[in-house]
Parts: C-alpha cells; sequence; structure tokens
C-alpha cells in the first residue's frame, strides 16, 4: 500500500513538473539559448554514483517518463556543479541515498526492489532539479470559462517523505503485565499486577508517569504474617534513543506507593497504611514507532526508608522491602 | 509544546526527589496481647475491672497492697505487695489475680523488683498457677506450679518450681539461677492447660529459659488461674514487699523486650 501511495505521489509530482514546461516558470530554467544550443547531456554525466541497485540508468528512464526529455536536460544544466553529476545514487543496502541539486535523501527498502527504488528516485530527483515551480494540476476547465489564473497552488509535501520518515509519536500510553520482587532482610516478597504508564515529550526526553495495580499477597516480616496490597505511582523522565525497528528508554523517577499491611494471625489484628517512597530506574523497549506496538521493561525501585512493621509486644518486628526489582510487558498506543 | 513538557521534568524532577528525605512511617498491624496491666492509671483497675480479676492481701494488716511510685519498670507506678511473714508457721498473702476467661495457652509475663535478699526459711511464691477439676465449680480450685524465690547459702535469691501435684520442686535445667535484687527482673511463663499429653509449661528469667516441662498433663481442665503474688512464710526480715509491674498475658512471648504500649 504504501508503494502505491509512494507512486502516485511520484506520478502527481511529475506531471506537475510536465505541466510546468509550457507553465510561467520557464523563465526559472537558467539561461536560455542566446548562443549556440547546447550538447545533449549524456545519461552517464548527468546521473553518476556506485549504485547497482538502483542502476543510474535506470533512474534516468524513469526520470524519461516524468520530465519531458528537453525540459530535464535543461534543468541538469542549471543545477550542475562542474564535471560532477547533478545526480548521484548511492546504494547502502537497506538504504539508499540519492544527492540531487545538492539536497540529500535516503529511503528504505529492505526488499531490494531495483525497478522500485529507480521510481523512487526519480520521483525525487524530478522535484529537486525544480522544486520551486511544483504545481498540482489544476481542476479541469470548462470550455467556455476565462484562461486559468496565473498562480498555481502550493503541492502538498512529497509522499514518499512522509512515509518512509515517520516521526515518533509525541505521546505513548502503555498498558501492560507486571510482576514484582520484593528483597529486603526481613520481607521477600512477589507480586502481580497490571500496570499503566504515559510518556510524552520530545524526540530525546520527557516526562513520564506510571500507575500499577497490584493483587493482594501474604507474606511474613518478621514472624508476623501479613495481607499486603500495594499501590504504586511513579513520575520521572524517559530519554529515548531512536531506532528503524525499536525504541529503546530509561527512565528515571521517583515512586510512592501506598502500602497496606492487615496481621493475619495477631489476637487484635487491624490494617495499617503508610507510604512507600523511593527512587525509580527502568529501562526498556517498544517494538514499534507505529501507532500500536508491543513494549517491554525492566524496572527498579530503591526505597531508603521503608516502613517499618510493628506489632505488640515484639514491636517492630521488620521493615518492607529495602528494594522491588519487576518487569513488565504488553501493548503501547502511540498519539501524535 | 515538547520543549515545555521537558522543561516541566526537568523542574518536576528536583522536587520530586526532596519527598525521598521523608519519613516512610510506621505499619501498626497490631497486638498478640490479651491483656495488660501497667498500673499508670495509679489503681488496681486493670485487675479489678475484668471478670476474674482481683488485687488483695489477706490477712489485712498486716498484709497489704498499694501502687506505689516508689519503683516503676516503665511508666511513674507500680503494684507494692507487702507481707509480714514471721516464723510462726503462718502464709502471708498478697496477690494479683485473674482467673478464668484466660485462653488454654498463653504466655504470661510480669516484672519484679526486690529491693533487698530476703532469707526464706519455708517458701516464697511470686508466680502461680492454679486449676479447677470442675471449671464451672470454684469449690474445686487447686493448686499446681508455683515458682518460689529460695537463698542461695552465698545469699543471693534464686528460682525453685513447686509442683503441687508432687508435692516437690522439679529440677530446673539451670541449675540456680541467680535473681537479681535492686534491680528489675522479668519472669514469664507459657502455660497450656491439658489433661493429656499436649499440657506444657516453660519458664524464662529475664529472658533465659530455665524450665520446660512437656509431654504431660498439666490439668484437668481448661480452666486457668494465674497470680503474681508474694505469698510467703518464715521469711527474714519478716516484713518484705516486691514491687511488681508491666503484667501481661500474650499470644506471642513478650520477652525483656516486649511492649505493652505503642
Amino acid at each position: 500500500v504504501v508503494r502505491e501511495r509512494v507512486l502516485r505521489g511520484g506520478l502527481i509530482a511529475a506531471a506537475a513538473l510536465a505541466a510546468l514546461g509550457r507553465g510561467p516558470a520557464r523563465a526559472a530554467e537558467g539561461p536560455p539559448s542566446l548562443g549556440a544550443p547546447a550538447a545533449p547531456i549524456e545519461p552517464a554525466t548527468a546521473i553518476g554514483g556506485p549504485s547497482t541497485c538502483p542502476r543510474p540508468e535506470a533512474v534516468w528512464g524513469e526520470l524519461l517518463t516524468l520530465v519531458p526529455h528537453e525540459r530535464l536536460e535543461a534543468r541538469l544544466r542549471a543545477v550542475a556543479r562542474g564535471k560532477a553529476p547533478a545526480v548521484e545514487i548511492f546504494d547502502l543496502g537497506v538504504p539508499y541515498r540519492i544527492i540531487a541539486a545538492g539536497q540529500v535523501r535516503e529511503y528504505r527498502d529492505e526488499s531490494h526492489d531495483c525497478a522500485y527504488r529507480a521510481r523512487i528516485a526519480a520521483v525525487f530527483v524530478a522535484l529537486a532539479i525544480d522544486p520551486a515551480e511544483l504545481v498540482v494540476p489544476p481542476p479541469p476547465t470548462p470550455p467556455t470559462a476565462a484562461p486559468p489564473a496565473p498562480t498555481p497552488a502550493p503541492a502538498p509535501a512529497p509522499g514518499p517523505d512522509k512515509m518512509m520518515d515517520m516521526p515518533p509519536p509525541t505521546a505513548r500510553l502503555d498498558l501492560g503485565a507486571t510482576a514484582l520482587a520484593g528483597i529486603g532482610p526481613d520481607d521477600r516478597t512477589g507480586q502481580i499486577g497490571a500496570e499503566l504508564r504515559w510518556a510524552a515529550g520530545g524526540r530525546r526526553i520527557g516526562p513520564e508517569a506510571g500507575l500499577a495495580a497490584l493483587l493482594p499477597v501474604d507474606n511474613t516480616v518478621g514472624g508476623v504474617r501479613l495481607r499486603q496490597w500495594r499501590l504504586p505511582v511513579d513520575a520521572g523522565v524517559r530519554a529515548r534513543i531512536a531506532g528503524p525497528r525499536v525504541e529503546r528508554y530509561g527512565e528515571l523517577g521517583i515512586s510512592v506507593a501506598l502500602l497496606s499491611e492487615r496481621a493475619l494471625d495477631l489476637a487484635s489484628p487491624k490494617s495499617q497504611t503508610a507510604l512507600e517512597i523511593g527512587l525509580r530506574v527502568a529501562v526498556g523497549l517498544h517494538a514499534a514507532r507505529g501507532r500500536f506496538g508491543a513494549f517491554a521493561a525492566l524496572g527498579a525501585v530503591l526505597v531508603p526508608d521503608p516502613p517499618a512493621v510493628f506489632a505488640l509486644p515484639a514491636g517492630a518486628v521488620g521493615h518492607t522491602p529495602l528494594l522491588w526489582v519487576g518487569a513488565t510487558a504488553g501493548a503501547s498506543l502511540g498519539f501524535r | 509544546m515538547r520543549r515545555r513538557t521537558a522543561g516541566a521534568a526537568i523542574v518536576l524532577f528536583p522536587v520530586l526527589c526532596v519527598a525521598l528525605a521523608a519519613g516512610c512511617g510506621r505499619l501498626d498491624v497490631g497486638s498478640d496481647l490479651y491483656w495488660t496491666a501497667r498500673f499508670e492509671t495509679a489503681d488496681f483497675s486493670e485487675w479489678t475491672g475484668v471478670r476474674g480479676g482481683a488485687a488483695q492481701a489477706f490477712p489485712m494488716p498486716p498484709n497489704m497492697m498499694a501502687v506505689s511510685s516508689t519503683q516503676a519498670h516503665q511508666g511513674s507506678f507500680s503494684a507494692a505487695l507487702t507481707i509480714t511473714a514471721g516464723p510462726d508457721g503462718a502464709q502471708e498473702n498478697a496477690g494479683l489475680v485473674r482467673a478464668g476467661d484466660l485462653p488454654t495457652e498463653a504466655y504470661y509475663s510480669a516484672w519484679y523488683y526486690l529491693p533487698r535478699s530476703v532469707s526464706v526459711g519455708t517458701f516464697w511464691v511470686l508466680f502461680k498457677f492454679r486449676m479447677r477439676t470442675n471449671a464451672s465449680d470454684s469449690s474445686t480450685a487447686g493448686e499446681l506450679y508455683d515458682m518460689d524465690l529460695a537463698t542461695l547459702p552465698s545469699g543471693e535469691m534464686t528460682l525453685r518450681l513447686y509442683d503441687h501435684q508432687t508435692t516437690a520442686d522439679l529440677p530446673l535445667d539451670v541449675t540456680e539461677p541467680v535473681v537479681p535484687v535492686e534491680a528489675w527482673f522479668q519472669l514469664e511463663a507459657f502455660y497450656r492447660a491439658a489433661s493429656d499429653d499436649t499440657g506444657r509449661l516453660t519458664y524464662w528469667l529475664d529472658g533465659q529459659q530455665v524450665v520446660d516441662i512437656s509431654g504431660r498433663p498439666t490439668s484437668p481442665t481448661s480452666w486457668v488461674e494465674w497470680d503474681a503474688c508474694s505469698v510467703g512464710e518464715n521469711l527474714t526480715p519478716e516484713t518484705v514487699t516486691v514491687y511488681i509491674d508491666d503484667c501481661a498475658i500474650s499470644r506471642s512471648r513478650v520477652g525483656p523486650s516486649g511492649l505493652l504500649t505503642e
């Protein structure tokens, strides 16, 4: 689907350029032929570069289907840089690079479809060597209408760029299953639940916040059996490293958990809640840069001063975990 | 927009870091104490206000009981139990009693203070369990185990466990443990009333186990009476006062570091 859209965009642009040959942009084509007629441009001198996929001659051939030969030569002369080719093509494997009229653009094509690459490159070259005069074809003029308006409408941005250089989402909402292990000298416990995380900001760094709902768990602190509920929320910053297939990120923030403990075996049990404040770090991966994708993350919360569990007559029987480590995986929704 | 959010994050983060300095609080999850008596009400209401509880001395005079601020283990008050037990062969009594409405098994703890050494002629009981052969008939009450004080040849005080069933002292696991004078010491017992082999009686002196009797019947019924007392005969000097404080009945061990209040 993307290829078809790319091709359609290119054909529209090419049609616009072809129309320019008859339009008011002729004055911008460079020096008119005042003296002897210029020698015809050879494809090998106009389009260079070491690329074998696409080959320069294949790009030339595609260019000729988009732009009339005479106009193409005129534009290439106008943007020529001495003896160097006006257009150069480089095959870099999955990516391939086109340099035309001083503009550089890199596209990706994992299938190594050389004909497709040639068409894309030709569209880019056609746009690059004559960008100012690109127009959308005017609507059909009724037979009795006045001459067409002299000023064409500006063209939309080229299709291929938009599809292939899609920016990362400006915000993400991650929902996943989470498993946590609490570790401390007096308490070791495990918890499972669900985690919801929001992250926003620019490409590299931005705020993030998370909330987890965890199932209650029974554990023992200092010989006192307890049923523990824990509701952690956190806020901090996320730094991202965007990649072609995955986005890596790291988070640093503060975690505040509402911790509720109820004794199970005491003669006079009661429930009480306390705040557990910790420093949170996490690293994760987003599998795609699109709107939907998967994610996985590893995190840890260090609680420097965990709440003490107090029961009579023993007094302080121990503390809740000093360190929480966990893993979360689920689905991610991106917003632009 | 992105700059604003990133800026907010940069400002927010140090603010949140400050929160780390805040205390995280304490989770008070309850108590294993069934009952306590700390005497901080300056009376005996903790004993007399519960069913089966009592604080009494007899004959009175010369024996007497009072709440005193002269000595206190924790807080400001303790119970001062004074008896005058001369060489006339009469038993003198002052006791704090919890009878009935007690669990079949529990830990019993009390702190004691002896102002001076006493030479024990016949006996001096500080800690006592009693029983009933018929739990609903008070006339069937009888004696079980007495934790006594005795005097060593060195003049120091030590413990003796007297078994009323065998009318003899039971051997302790620790030989002649020394009971401190002019210092608070804790006596704690675990008692399981059982008419079968699950009966158990264990004593600790200041946290050190001194005797553990198990695998035998302790009481014909589950009815339990516990006395923190001063019951003596033929003591020198004749008039002795013992201070008692921070008494507790607990589902779990109290121990010397145990707390009776938050």
